[in-house]
């Protein structure tokens, strides 16, 4: 939560660009609307997030210490594009599914209301939607060896590249507008 | 012209073992010693009893960080389910 504000302060802060917020899509008192949704849906995320910490403070994850532990010589390696793969192919068949017309306008449609959206909407999510994209991060180590130190960096490593692919969209992606 | 990907912010803070040690260590054992205290390892008698060498086990493979007099000295002890549930809730938030 503190994370939240603060990282999403600083953001808006420095790289946001805030000639945005005149943009005719910015809804008005939008980012105020953010915070309430981020804030309304951290709790409910971390409490259906709590299994997956249990069971990796337990031992019931795959994560290992040091490399020697790593099952053969070369995964220390192959660990970081396995991770990759996994959880960017999870990620889009969950967002695929979130738009599926059955559950698209109670469970996903709250996140693309901000059409315009200010860093405050990182987290203004339904919970559910805001927690079933977290899952392919918690199931990789729960059936794929990870090192710890790995784990570490995959996970500051995909935080940046979300917010540097939303700052500076790659070349030829295609510009959204939802209705 | 706004360009959206959508690749979503995920909230979870990796190697919560290590993590979770440290934060019983600094945080959580003397929280929890105030609000459920052990009278049987009492904080100021600690001395009187060896402490259990599991404690701190996925911080010291890094760190050799010793636990604090308060680490036995709360009835809701490290390893209860419970207890490590509502830690993790806390630090999720």
């Amino acid at each position: 939560m503190i994370m939240y504000l603060v990282g999403s302060f600083v953001l808006y802060h420095t790289i946001f660009d805030k000639r945005l917020l005149q943009h005719p899509r910015y809804l008005p008192n939008q980012m105020q609307l953010e915070i309430k949704q981020g804030i309304s849906a951290i709790p409910v995320i971390s409490i259906l997030t709590v299994p997956f910490f249990l069971a990796e403070i337990r031992g019931w994850s795959k994560l290992y210490d040091f490399s020697s532990e790593a099952p053969f010589w070369g995964y220390t390696f192959l660990q970081y594009p396995l991770f990759i793969c996994f959880t960017d192919s999870g990620i889009y068949w969950i967002h695929r599914g979130l738009h599926h017309p059955s559950v698209y306008r109670w469970l996903h449609k709250p996140h693309h209301k901000w059409a315009v959206p200010t860093p405050f909407a990182s987290y203004a999510f339904h919970p559910l939607d805001g927690w079933s994209q977290s899952l392919p991060y918690h199931v990789f180590p729960m059936l794929f060896p990870l090192q710890k130190t790995a784990y570490l960096s995959l996970f500051a490593f995909v935080t940046l590249w979300t917010v540097l692919i939303r700052k500076f969209p790659p070349p030829g992606s295609i510009c959204i507008f939802e209705g | 012209m706004i360009c959206e990907i959508h690749i979503c912010e995920t909230n979870h803070r990796p190697n919560m073992d290590v993590f979770l040690d440290v934060l019983d260590t600094f945080v959580f054992d003397r929280f929890y010693a105030s609000i459920a205290p052990d009278y049987l390892f009492d904080a100021n008698n600690s001395t009187l009893f060896a402490q259990d060498p599991n404690l701190n086990r996925h911080v010291k493979v890094y760190y050799p960080l010793e636990p604090s007099k308060w680490a036995e000295s709360s009835i809701w002890k490290r390893d209860d389910l419970l207890r490590q549930a509502f830690s993790l809730f806390l630090i999720a938030w």
